[in-house]
């Protein structure tokens, strides 16, 4: 693909869109307007992008072949990968459509407005990631967008609440780093597909290991105590505390989001455990969730999101 | 040793965590906590006598430190400074809504208006 053409349609929009409503943040309608179709021929493009990176892959469901260079950064995704980009990229789109019908006045502030955007990259990367330390990142990085921009969009707002949910997600961050920390001084490596292989290597190696087991098993109770408390805090009190109806969209597009990196990893699991054979190339989530994570973790952590 | 320290940092802040009922030292205790684990990052790089991870060929490759965890923990610096500045400005608007930074009596506070409300609404 033309670097140029990349450019033309997706930096120039995007730092347009953020120009002219960062002037205009509250003026003349025509201006958001303008801001409006800005964000949806971004959203079209990466939409574009996306079937592109679908339709590439023509092996397998497993094989990587679709690779797109954005400013010197290869975007590498598989034809799962792809799909679940390309549904949150609608759920996006119908999400901006949906509030700027229902709350044009007030949405399109630049701040909310880059912070959407910030979401957006943040749960995008989220299902891209293919290292613990990035999934770390992108996850902090959504939730502290997804606070801000709940902060600033909620009038009617129980702060106590939110003081106590912020809190509660920002300890399980301390147990995910310290779930990493343990990961990288055990297998020396934070690549999932990397920390896969050597799980699997040592488990072949020390068949009833006793210590090894051990380690693996406290790196996966940091891992689901905090992925755990994490999404809990985020989500499951949602209703109580944000009272504003474009604050509880938001959240619930941040829940579906999520239920859908958490389902994309499901059934990355599914192919590990039952085509051990098929290499992984996109190495998403499932390898975290499957390698180190652990099957009976991951349910509860889809019961906590779910409830 | 220094690994037992570690774990004794992050029990005085998990202790903060459940006992303060106050929002600055609640979030003081996040903070020891976060400290703690990348104290405890730091520490899987270091080597006993080690040196600086740059390469040539008249240095002992054994004797350098591990440089991926320091890199990573700066990372995760600005992040929890990132989530420290987040958790002040709510607690500023805590403060601003109802004048304490207590949270039994802020819930207190919280419970007499619903009441309030609820019998505003049944009269």
């Amino acid at each position: 693909m033309n670097p140029q053409v990349l450019l033309l349609f997706a930096a120039l929009p995007l730092f347009g869109a953020a120009g002219i409503a960062f002037l205009k943040d509250r003026s003349a309608l025509l201006f958001k307007n303008i801001s409006l179709v800005i964000i949806l021929a971004l959203t079209v493009l990466a939409v574009y992008l996306e079937v592109y990176l679908f339709s590439s892959n023509t092996v397998l469901v497993f094989a990587q072949k679709g690779s797109i260079r954005i400013a010197s950064i290869n975007l590498a995704a598989d034809r799962l990968g792809g799909m679940f980009l390309l549904a949150v990229q609608l759920l996006y789109s119908a999400m901006i459509i949906f509030l700027f019908r229902v709350r044009s006045d007030v949405f399109f502030g630049y701040k909310k407005y880059l912070l959407f955007l910030l979401l957006i990259f943040a749960v995008n990367s989220l299902i891209l990631c293919a290292d613990m330390f990035y999934f770390y990142i992108s996850l902090e990085t959504a939730v502290l967008a997804a606070y801000c921009l709940l902060m600033s969009c909620s009038r009617q707002i129980n702060s106590l609440r939110v003081f106590k949910s912020m809190v509660q997600t920002f300890f399980a961050s301390a147990l995910l780093l310290l779930a990493i920390a343990f990961i990288l001084s055990y297998i020396s490596a934070l690549n999932l597909a990397d920390i896969f292989r050597q799980l699997q290597y040592r488990f072949a190696m020390h068949t009833p290991a006793g210590t090894k087991k051990l380690i693996v098993d406290f790196i996966r109770l940091l891992l689901g105590a905090g992925l755990l408390l994490k999404f809990g805090g985020l989500l499951s009190r949602s209703r109580i505390f944000f009272a504003d109806v474009e604050a509880i969209k938001i959240l619930r597009f941040l829940r579906v989001i999520l239920i859908f990196a958490l389902t994309y990893g499901s059934i990355r699991l599914f192919i590990y455990a039952f085509f051990p054979a098929v290499e992984l190339d996109c190495k998403p989530l499932a390898v975290v969730l499957g390698g180190v994570f652990g099957v009976k973790n991951y349910v509860a952590a889809i019961m906590g999101t779910v409830l | 040793m220094v690994y037992f320290l570690c774990l004794v940092l992050f029990s005085v802040g998990l202790y903060g965590i459940i006992v303060k009922r106050n929002a600055i030292k609640l979030i003081l205790s996040l903070l020891i906590c976060s400290y703690a684990v990348h104290l405890f990052f730091v520490l899987s790089g270091y080597k006993n006598q080690g040196i600086a991870p740059l390469f040539s060929a008249a240095v002992n490759h054994r004797t350098l430190v591990d440089p991926v965890p320091q890199a990573l923990v700066m990372v995760s610096i600005i992040v929890s400074l990132a989530v420290t500045a987040l958790l002040v400005t709510a607690c500023l608007r805590l403060y601003s809504e109802y004048g304490t930074f207590d949270l039994k009596e802020i819930a207190g506070k919280n419970s007499r208006k619903a009441g309030e409300k609820r019998r505003a609404e049944k009269k």
